[in-house]
């Protein structure tokens, strides 16, 4: 058997890459095997591939899916088995309109980014499913999402517009029956815009609008006796957070990375 | 779906996740659209799991990504990259500090060649070098013949190493 002629070496070159991954089969394994063995250029062209797949190999990480992900996915499939409407995460075909910020499908003038935010997610994506049964949380969302289009036709996110919780919080106290922990978050990016009254699901809420960035932070709380789980959920690339503590149902609704939106709800949980 | 089918579905597709978000990791470069891909994906899966047949659903798992990840980067106009990602879960660490950066380094390297291939090189080389898929479930996550995988796989190596210029390993 010959070795070395330009031909063969052609054929045995294009055969490399399959012969380092076995994919060849035995025999054909063995006539590289036996052709890099005595030709040069052959052997130094496997040296060099060898040494590029291994150092692609040892430098191209693989990463790893993080919990919230697996919770994520969990939920989404628990949600879509149970014959719930699925999430939207999926960005939206070109004709629609961009997701962010967000524009109301019909033009009303949106006098811009303070109001881009005022969004309310409507379905079923959570991290962790409620208690409750997906009938109730989903009735919620329709209901905050006809309020959130309202507040948007109204073109206006607060009643009182001040970045001073003590002039929001006691404004409240005359038109509720309960005073909503508004807590000052300046420090850490969140400044306060001001509150508002709104209607959903049946009660009177106060809001409290918070600004991170150019993306504005909804925060919805009422009075409940209600335990259960936390609710994460997204739709039209907006993410909608619930939590229960203190006797109250708190709802942050935003178009801010989910991050930044647990982060807030860190901050306002933990601040009394 | 029964409850029993779910279970069925979570134990066989479930322990894939890993390897979901690193292709959409490498397809996207950012990682929440990857992980928004990956929820997608899996319910995609889920509607689809009674048609898949064969032993193994890594591949046909990687494909929904594939085709999820290129859905969602033409409804954004998103051009992709490879991220790189010092946090990334790599390989281990070997002990000496020296061994750390170097590495460190290496990785950084690497991941500016692989963002300079066309998306097909890269692609390809992905599912084999990371996935270490078999040239057969290349070819079925990108729906082409195994001749082409291998023609575009030696392609992107020879390229790579022109990139990385040198022989020597980095």
């Amino acid at each position: 058997m010959t070795h070395g002629t330009a031909a063969e070496c052609e054929g045995m070159r294009a055969r490399l890459g399959a012969y380092v991954d076995g994919e060849l089969s035995e025999r054909d394994a063995d006539r590289v095997a036996a052709h890099v063995a005595a030709c040069h250029a052959c052997s130094e062209d496997l040296d060099a591939l060898m040494a590029t797949v291994a150092t692609l190999r040892d430098a191209l990480p693989r990463y790893t899916a993080p919990d919230v992900l697996h919770q994520r996915v969990r939920a989404a499939l628990r949600t879509d088995a149970n014959g719930a409407a699925s999430a939207e995460v999926m960005p939206p075909s070109p004709s629609s309109s961009p997701r962010a910020p967000w524009r109301p499908s019909r033009a009303l003038g949106w006098p811009g980014l303070v109001a881009a935010g005022v969004l309310i997610a409507a379905a079923s994506v959570g991290t962790t499913l409620a208690v409750t049964r997906g009938d109730g949380s989903a009735r919620m969302v329709d209901a905050l999402e006809a309020s959130h289009v309202r507040s948007l036709m109204l073109t206006h996110l607060v009643d009182v517009p001040s970045s001073d919780r003590h002039m929001v919080t006691p404004w409240f106290a005359g038109k509720l029956d309960y005073a909503p922990t508004i807590p000052n978050l300046d420090a850490a990016g969140f400044p306060l815009v001001g509150g508002r009254l709104d209607f959903v699901a049946g009660r009177r809420v106060a809001v409290a609008a918070y600004r991170r960035r150019q993306h504005v932070i909804n925060l919805y709380v009422w009075p409940s006796s209600e335990g259960g789980d936390d609710l994460v959920r997204q739709r039209d690339g907006y993410w909608f957070v619930r939590w229960r503590a203190d006797g109250a149902e708190h709802w942050a609704v935003s178009d801010v990375a989910i991050d930044d939106l647990r982060a807030f709800e860190r901050l306002v949980r933990g601040a009394r | 779906m029964s409850p029993d089918a779910l279970a069925r579905f979570e134990a066989a597709l479930l322990p894939l996740m890993d390897d979901a978000y690193t292709l959409a990791r490498y397809l996207l470069g950012d990682e929440h659209d990857a992980q928004d891909v990956v929820q997608e994906s899996y319910l995609r899966a889920l509607r689809g799991f009674d048609a898949v047949t064969g032993d193994d659903p890594r591949p046909w798992l990687l494909a929904i990504v594939r085709n999820t990840a290129l859905t969602w980067r033409r409804r954004r106009g998103a051009r992709a990259t490879v991220a790189y990602d010092d946090e990334a879960h790599a390989v281990p660490s070997t002990s000496s500090a020296d061994a750390a950066a170097l590495a460190s380094a290496a990785r950084a390297h690497v991941a500016a060649a692989l963002d300079r291939l066309p998306e097909d090189h890269r692609e390809v080389l992905v599912l084999r070098e990371v996935h270490e898929l078999a040239y057969k479930e290349i070819a079925h996550v990108l729906a082409v013949p195994i001749g082409t995988v291998m023609s575009r796989l030696a392609r992107a190596r020879r390229r790579m190493q022109e990139l990385l210029g040198s022989r020597e390993a980095v």
